[in-house]
């Protein structure tokens, strides 16, 4: 059943949906980056790896 | 106010990794270097099954892959998780387990692969028996991952860290689906998929492999040592997460370009091709991250090695992800697919971008993890530059290599003829470049030998029993009640939140995989109904026997049986292959390599004493070829015995056999090996009733003629 029903579908849809979908989470997750406060998140996380104090409310105070 | 805690981090499970990396490198170079030399000059393998080429490559492969890359990527992400998340990981135990266990699995690939126990699926080689205790190692691997991510002292999780958990999750749900099989015996089995759609989920895995398992968790690995080596952080961690999330959605759906010109459906190949492409976006983006991380410490390049060999790795991913795409195109893939092109492809991607970056971190993590200096600089440098110059041997002549037959095979004369209708003409050509592969893959085990030396001195001055490194942290959950001056609700959700990020990975990964597999699910019944139309039977017992002692030796590493809808395949080989005519392939067979000729329609082309021959000794009926004999196959028996569960268990997956066919499997492909042996011995040659050379030829000539 759920076979026939696949075989029947338009897939020659499938790529422009494909394409909307991969431009919409491309454009989210540039939005979602420049989300307003994220500029200090990503200063602070950046320095994780690094042994040095971080900027504010750090870890090793 | 806030209390601050002392820990210590669990540095002997880094030190194991890092060992185990070493010795499973040479053991995969060594490898390498043999089958490259046995394809130079094909006597090599001294006639032993064990050492000859389709079956030492799945070993390199799976050497090069899980062994040295797999523990690569356990020492790195071991040792970078703890430090930015200020934690000791989850449960020793469980860490043991988790190293023990991958040796293991490693010991048992060694094992099976060189006996010819392979799925006869390429980076998916291994039994179902080893298949399950990956599945129970990776998982154990996860959980102490994300229990050791849930007991943080820091509130962020690194970017670095994101990329280790895209790889837990993928390559679980990738390993997983492509590995499902029914096992007939102790040891071998069939795999649930066939024809198309084992193809489509194979290339699904064995892209996504090559992208989950060689390059997100080195990607993460990437993040972490470059800043940790010039003492900067990430030149944009903005570009950083748009890096991940793009990576991590495109990623899965471009499977589809291993299979350009097939059978497979048109818009697949489009979907594939499209995707591919769109791969360029965040591989540069991360590519230049990296890069541009050195900004302002680039003298370190020239002084220390570490530096360099993860800048030049970086290069390297950059230069590979620049070709993927390239290749990944109908017209480009149409010269470069099948041939050594690929080969190059995958060799820049794994000597330079997986190898060098492995390098430099092992630099790195020996003198932290053992407490000292590293032995010599200047012996590093060597490495380098050696290992360098390796690479560039191997690439500049495998590259020519596979560009030369590629156009070779193509070249249609004005007349419309194969202007080089002998295949084998293609392969003499580029005999002599083979030589310089091998050397150049004996620099790169040169330099590394060097290394190894290296790190050796390095423990040996060190002092004994180095311990784990102390270090202390403010649990964050003590800072949750003061106020947060940034980082809000938005902040929360998404990227402090280790269960929510691994729920978008698997929405992120699941769409691209239901999407690229969904011809899978749709072709099924129309191609059912046309090979019932057709009327296409399913192999008989012999031909089964065959086809297993065809996966068994790999043919597949040397020829496909998927002729492409080009103009120059046609030529050569014949009418395109059909979707319908691999319904009865478990596993699927198409091959990515052309070393010798397409099988797709070798069935009746030439008559049994041909195939017998050119068994025993290629070179009497192909001049110039570097088959091998395969003399072995003479002596040893047909397992008649087990016929009638092999047809038992394919009936059970849906292949149209009777009862009849299953109860009478044994004593049907005795009278036909007997029926094929009494034909050779009537042309003279010595062959008897059970010499498994007779269920390959019964197999060969089956092929393309399925009616």
């Amino acid at each position: 059943m759920i076979r026939d029903v696949l075989s029947q579908l338009h897939w020659s849809t499938l790529p422009i949906v494909s394409m909307l979908l991969f431009a919409s989470v491309f454009v989210g997750a540039v939005i979602w980056v420049y989300r307003k406060n994220s500029k200090a998140i990503y200063e602070e996380a950046s320095l994780l790896p690094l042994d040095r104090p971080t900027v504010k409310g750090g870890h090793h105070e | 106010m806030q209390q601050v805690e002392r820990f210590k981090y669990d540095d002997g499970i880094v030190r194991k990794f890092t060992i185990a990396t070493l010795a499973w490198a040479l053991v995969a170079f060594l490898a390498g270097i043999y089958i490259a030399f046995e394809m130079a000059y094909y006597k090599l393998n001294f006639g032993v099954p064990y050492i000859t080429f389709g079956r030492l490559r799945p070993l390199h492969t799976n050497a090069a892959v899980f062994a040295f890359a797999g523990n690569a990527i356990f020492a790195g992400i071991y040792y970078s998780m703890q430090r930015v998340l200020k934690t000791r990981l989850f449960s020793d135990k469980i860490s043991k387990f988790h190293f023990w266990g991958w040796q293991l699995i490693i010991v048992s690939a060694a094992l099976t692969l060189p006996f010819g126990f392979t799925q006869g699926k390429e980076y998916a080689e291994l039994e179902w028996p080893i298949d399950i205790a990956i599945t129970v190692v990776w998982v154990a691997f996860g959980y102490n991952m994300i229990r050791t991510i849930l007991q943080r002292r820091v509130k962020h999780i690194y970017v670095a860290v994101w990329f280790y958990i895209a790889t837990f999750v993928t390559v679980a749900v990738l390993h997983v689906v492509n590995s499902l099989s029914i096992p007939f015996s102790l040891i071998k089995s069939y795999p649930v998929y066939a024809g198309v759609s084992d193809a489509l989920v194979q290339w699904w895995y064995g892209h996504n492999a090559v992208a989950f398992f060689l390059t997100t968790p080195f990607l993460g690995l990437m993040y972490y040592f470059i800043p940790k080596s010039v003492n900067r952080p990430v030149y944009s961690y903005r570009l950083s997460v748009v890096h991940f999330w793009t990576l991590v959605f495109i990623y899965i759906w471009a499977g589809p370009h291993h299979l350009l010109n097939t059978a497979v459906p048109d818009w697949a190949q489009t979907v594939g091709m499209a995707f591919s492409v769109m791969l360029w976006i965040p591989s540069w983006g991360g590519m230049i991250n990296g890069l541009l991380t050195i900004r302002g410490a680039w003298d370190k390049v020239r002084t220390e090695p570490v530096v360099k060999f993860l800048a030049v790795a970086t290069i390297f991913y950059g230069m590979a992800t620049f070709e993927g795409p390239l290749l990944a195109i109908k017209s480009v893939s149409e010269i470069g697919h099948y041939t050594d092109w690929i080969i190059a492809h995958v060799h820049s991607g794994a000597l330079g971008w997986n190898g060098f970056l492995s390098f430099g971190m092992i630099y790195y993590l020996v003198p932290k993890l053992w407490n000292t200096e590293l032995y010599s600089k200047r012996l590093a440098n060597v490495h380098f530059w050696v290992g360098t110059l390796g690479i560039l041997l191997y690439l500049i002549a495998i590259y020519t290599a596979g560009i030369t037959q590629g156009l070779m095979l193509r070249e249609v004369s004005d007349a419309g003829r194969l202007a080089y209708p002998d295949f084998v003409s293609s392969v003499t050509r580029i005999i002599p470049l083979y030589w310089i592969r091998g050397v150049g893959g004996l620099c790169y085990l040169g330099g590394f030998i060097v290394m190894l030396y290296n790190v050796r001195m390095t423990v040996k001055l060190a002092a004994k029993n180095p311990g784990d490194t102390e270090d202390e942290a403010v649990p964050y959950q003590a800072k949750e009640s003061t106020a947060d001056p940034h980082g809000g609700f938005s902040h929360r959700i998404l990227e402090a939140a280790p269960m929510v990020l691994t729920v978008l990975v698997v929405v992120a990964i699941g769409t691209g995989s239901l999407i690229s597999l969904a011809p899978m699910f749709a072709s099924s019944s129309i191609v059912e109904a046309n090979y019932k139309a057709q009327m296409l039977k399913p192999y008989t017992a012999l031909e089964l026997a065959g086809r297993d002692i065809y996966v068994r030796e790999g043919c597949y590493t040397c020829h496909s049986q998927m002729i492409r809808k080009t103009v120059s395949d046609v030529l050569r080989f014949g009418n395109p292959s059909t979707i319908e005519e691999s319904v009865f392939d478990r596993p699927f067979q198409w091959g990515s390599r052309r070393i010798g000729p397409d099988l797709a329609r070798v069935g009746s082309k030439y008559p049994d004493l041909w195939h017998y021959r050119h068994m025993m000794n290629p070179q009497e009926v192909v001049n110039g070829s570097i088959m091998p004999s395969y003399g072995w196959l003479f002596k040893d028996k047909i397992d008649y015995a087990i016929l009638n569960k092999k047809l038992d268990v394919m009936k059970s997956l849906g292949v149209p056999y009777s009862e009849n066919d299953v109860e009478t499997a044994e004593d049907r492909a005795r009278s036909d090996a007997a029926k094929i042996a009494e034909g050779l011995r009537a042309d003279g040659a010595q062959v008897k009733d059970d010499s498994e050379i007779l269920a390959l030829i019964s197999y060969l000539q089956r092929l393309g003629g399925a009616k």
